[in-house]
């Protein structure tokens, strides 16, 4: 878990180029990229399938306050992705 | 015992899913694993294929068993996740945005919770709708609480809801300036409803969505209490802007309500703050304060949390008595200093929620 000094929610959830990037932003200015194949690899879902090569992002839902879910070209849409972990994945 | 490397030796000479090629060479192998003489094989198909392949399947799986070092073997067909699922390419990119998940009409949502039965959490969720609702706010009360429904018992109410005109939502009742809907309104009072957490979460979704609430600046949901699978799954599922904890003041319950803290914090619901019920006892004869349960527990609790302390209820005979009666005492008493303690706690409570406007958003999201 994030300090709770840090607040890891996202002002922005942008998906670029045809569902190849997700573009997320924090307020403060940061910015940080994270490719769908990225994303869909870290997916935290137990139902996790192999990911064809060239995924993109076809859907973005919310998840009460604390989290995401994408849903991927090949289906995959069981992943929730709290804003800490997008923040880890934002991080690494 | 057998390994990896040998089950796959072993089914060199079986054709995979195209009924030719080896399956190990077939690239349909999903996941194989080996676990203490137990062989776990999964072969990637179209599903549309699946019953046609159900021969290759059973002559992998005696292939396997026969290998010496094999105890057991599990093959499976798992579906091709190749293609996309049966959503168009227009319908599946389509962006579904946060706001879709909000509940029309309705401004904020406050949930009220403890860590623990018995504290008067529903009786504290009754008289601060109430009190919210005499500040002016058009206010709602959502009794979520499976496990014990009050609401009907608090509001001395015993009639049905009914559909709406639209045939599709139910109506909810009204009482005392306040709309109102329970789970026990569809039950009998004492009848046990033994749920499990998503089925609760499914009804705490159509309790808010399935309602006609119409216009409402505030819905408090009665929460059951605890913070067992049910109630995360219902703080997670609904899009909260904030919650309320009650708690006594002795140790035991403020363990628990230590316990609501964190499951809030977990799903990232902003804390409203922490209510001290059952806080003191002012005798009826005498006027003699008692602290029967010590004293002061929920605000050193709260303050060790960083979360607002929201002010204390005493325990009082008329809030019992009204509360058992259907008159709560906000709406039956209003000038008595009992009505007065639930009002401060409803303008903290207001004043929380609409302090927080915006800071706390959603982010948007934004297709290009």
């Amino acid at each position: 878990m994030a300090s709770p000094a840090f607040d890891p929610t996202p002002v922005e959830l942008r998906v670029r180029e045809g569902g190849r990037v997700l573009r997320v932003s924090y307020s403060g200015g940061m910015t940080v990229d994270i490719a769908a194949e990225r994303l869909r690899a870290a997916s935290p879902s137990a139902d996790k399938r192999r990911a064809p090569a060239g995924v993109t992002i076809v859907g973005v839902e919310a998840v009460g306050n604390y989290a995401a879910r994408f849903i991927f070209s090949d289906g995959h849409d069981t992943g929730i992705y709290s804003w800490t972990l997008l923040r880890e994945l934002a991080a690494a | 015992m057998a390994t990896e490397q040998e089950i796959l030796a072993a089914l060199e000479s079986t054709p995979g899913p195209d009924g030719r090629t080896p399956l190990p060479r077939s690239g349909a192998i999903d996941g194989l694993a080996v676990r203490g003489g137990k062989a776990f094989l999964a072969i990637r198909v179209d599903p549309a294929r699946a019953e046609a392949l159900e021969p290759m399947r059973a002559a992998v799986e005696a292939k396997i068993k026969a290998l010496p070092g094999v105890v057991a073997a599990t093959v499976t067909l798992t579906a091709e996740s190749q293609a996309p699922a049966p959503r168009g390419p227009a319908a599946a990119r389509r962006p579904r945005p946060l706001e879709a998940r909000a509940i029309p009409g309705v401004a904020r949502i406050v949930a009220v919770a403890s860590g623990k039965g018995g504290v008067g959490k529903s009786t504290v969720a009754c008289n601060l709708a109430l009190g919210l609702a005499r500040l002016g706010l058009k206010v709602g009360v959502l009794d979520a609480d499976v496990f014990g429904p009050s609401m009907p018992r608090l509001f001395g109410l015993a009639e049905k809801p009914s559909v709406a005109s639209d045939g599709q939502k139910l109506k909810p009742l009204e009482k005392f300036g306040v709309k109102l809907m329970s789970i026990g309104f569809l039950v009998e009072e004492g009848a046990a409803i033994v749920w499990r957490g998503p089925m609760v979460a499914s009804a705490l979704n159509q309790f808010l969505r399935e309602v006609d609430w119409g216009e409402l600046d505030v819905l408090v949901v009665d929460m059951p209490p605890g913070t067992g699978d049910a109630q995360l799954t219902m703080a997670q599922s609904a899009p909260l802007s904030g919650a309320v904890i009650v708690s006594t003041p002795q140790d035991l319950s403020l363990i628990d309500a230590r316990r609501g803290m964190a499951m809030f914090k977990q799903v990232n619901v902003p804390l409203i703050g922490v209510v001290e019920n059952m806080s003191y006892f002012i005798c009826p004869h005498c006027g003699g304060r008692t602290d029967v349960f010590a004293h002061g527990g929920a605000r050193r609790e709260a303050e060790a949390h960083g979360a607002p302390f929201l002010g204390e209820i005493p325990l009082d005979v008329v809030i019992r008595e009204t509360s058992d009666g259907g008159a709560p005492v906000v709406v039956s008493a209003p000038n008595s200093p009992q009505a007065a303690a639930f009002l401060a706690l409803a303008e903290r409570v207001r004043a929380a929620l609409f302090a927080d406007e915006g800071a706390r958003a959603a982010p948007r999201i934004v297709f290009e």
